[in-house]
């Protein structure tokens, strides 16, 4: 299985007065394509700074981040765009809909926007919201539309053009656990046809859908692998000469 | 709760025999009770002096239906309308865990709450699948989301028993 998303020792770091803040050190992970990955941590904890380093809208201090076999900190700003709109599609709470475009004329829009006709275009959205089972909402306005079919638009316009890397931050925020649910649902229906997704979440609840957990606390990643680690327990726990294990 | 009143629910519609009751209780909870069938006789038999089962004729294979009494359809009522609160404390092992972490010298609760996460994630995922694997149907549905949720509200009491702990100084637990 090849690697669609690999972190080498990457930081990001920013200047506060005299300070420099660490949003994420020394970060190393390969995710392969086809694999569903989770990122948890609390707020502030450096999840959002991981998966816009991965999207190529934020630069690292250091290290590198690879998507696809491209090194991002490598291309110049016109290549990574080409790399941002042609393997990454995202999801973010805030669905950025534009409600004066229909449904259709919504999901097309990146791919217009890279330069396709417009009959290309409508043809890649059509297939695009049939895989997300939302044809028929094609002619509706954003407007019109639940909050769960909205997020089901936005994921038809991240993996239109078939894009295969989707970057999903919140996406279920703003909707009740069922609906919720029903997107991961659908993340886990584009994981199964190949594509690769990597969800910020603090919900366990969502997390839970994903195949592997990554967790992020005070910008370190370690992989949840579900096995409880050995405590470091101090020697006054035991009495003299008696062994620990 | 009791065996007893989930005999009765089953037996509500119709009249059903003793190893039945054993089957379709254990389907209907998911089979995370299961029961002896030397359990469900035992309740059937309190149930019969309580005056709240009947027992009709043996079929012919031997085995003797039960059907509800209006003394049965009472006590049932009132379980279904009685909050489910529990008022006494549970005795709960990740909560004593963690207490205890507080106040046992060489043991750092931090870690203790951040293994407790590791494992309670991994429980979750685990439901998670089986819920995937099941066919779906809406016991098995809600069974599962029961499992999650209660998961769920471990994993927050440990997110605010971290943040407590996250104001006082560092190394300290009290």
């Amino acid at each position: 299985m090849n690697t669609l998303l690999e972190f080498r020792h990457v930081e990001r770091r920013y200047r506060d007065g005299q300070d420099d803040v660490y949003a994420l050190r020394n970060a190393s992970f390969a995710i392969t394509a086809g694999e569903f990955v989770a990122v948890m941590g609390p707020s502030g904890s450096g999840k959002s700074t991981l998966l816009n380093l991965a999207g190529g809208l934020d630069t690292p201090s250091a290290g590198h981040v690879l998507v696809d076999g491209h090194d991002l900190s490598a291309l110049d700003l016109r290549a990574l765009a080409a790399v941002r709109r042609r393997t990454v599609g995202y999801v973010f709470q805030k669905l950025n809909l534009l409600p004066t475009l229909t449904v259709v004329e919504n999901v097309m829009l990146p791919l217009e926007l890279d330069g396709m006709s417009a009959r290309a275009a409508r043809a890649a959205a059509r297939a695009a919201m049939g895989e997300i089972d939302i044809a028929s909402l094609a002619d509706r306005y954003p407007d019109d539309i639940s909050g769960g079919q909205q997020q089901r638009v936005a994921i038809a316009r991240a993996i239109v053009g078939d894009r295969q890397l989707l970057l999903a931050d919140e996406p279920t925020g703003a909707l009740d656990t069922v609906t919720g649910e029903s997107v991961m649902e659908l993340l886990t229906k584009q994981v199964a046809s190949g594509r690769t997704v990597v969800l910020v979440t603090h919900e366990p609840r969502f997390a839970s859908f994903a195949d592997r957990v990554l967790m992020v606390r005070d910008g370190l990643v370690t992989e949840n692998s579900g096995v409880v680690a050995p405590l470091r327990v101090a020697d006054e726990l035991w009495p003299e000469g008696e062994a620990v294990s | 709760m009791g065996i007893r009143e989930g005999i009765l629910a089953l037996i509500a519609g119709e009249p059903k025999y003793g190893y039945q009751l054993k089957s379709e209780f254990e389907e209907h909870t998911g089979g995370v009770w299961p029961l002896n069938v030397g359990q469900v006789y035992t309740t059937l038999d309190r149930l019969q002096r309580d005056e709240c089962v009947l027992t009709g004729a043996p079929d012919a294979d031997g085995r003797t239906p039960y059907s509800i009494t209006k003394a049965g359809r009472k006590e049932l009522a009132a379980w279904f309308e009685s909050a489910a609160a529990d008022a006494t404390p549970p005795r709960d092992e990740l909560m004593i865990k963690v207490l205890l972490a507080m106040v046992t010298n060489g043991v750092d609760a931090r870690d203790v709450i951040e293994a407790q996460r590791a494992g309670l994630l991994s429980v979750m995922r685990m439901h998670r699948r089986r819920l995937q694997a099941s066919d779906g149907d809406l016991l098995s549905t809600l069974l599962y989301d029961a499992l999650i949720s209660r998961v769920e509200s471990d994993l927050r009491w440990l997110d605010v028993c971290e943040q407590r702990l996250s104001t006082l100084p560092k190394g300290t637990t009290r």
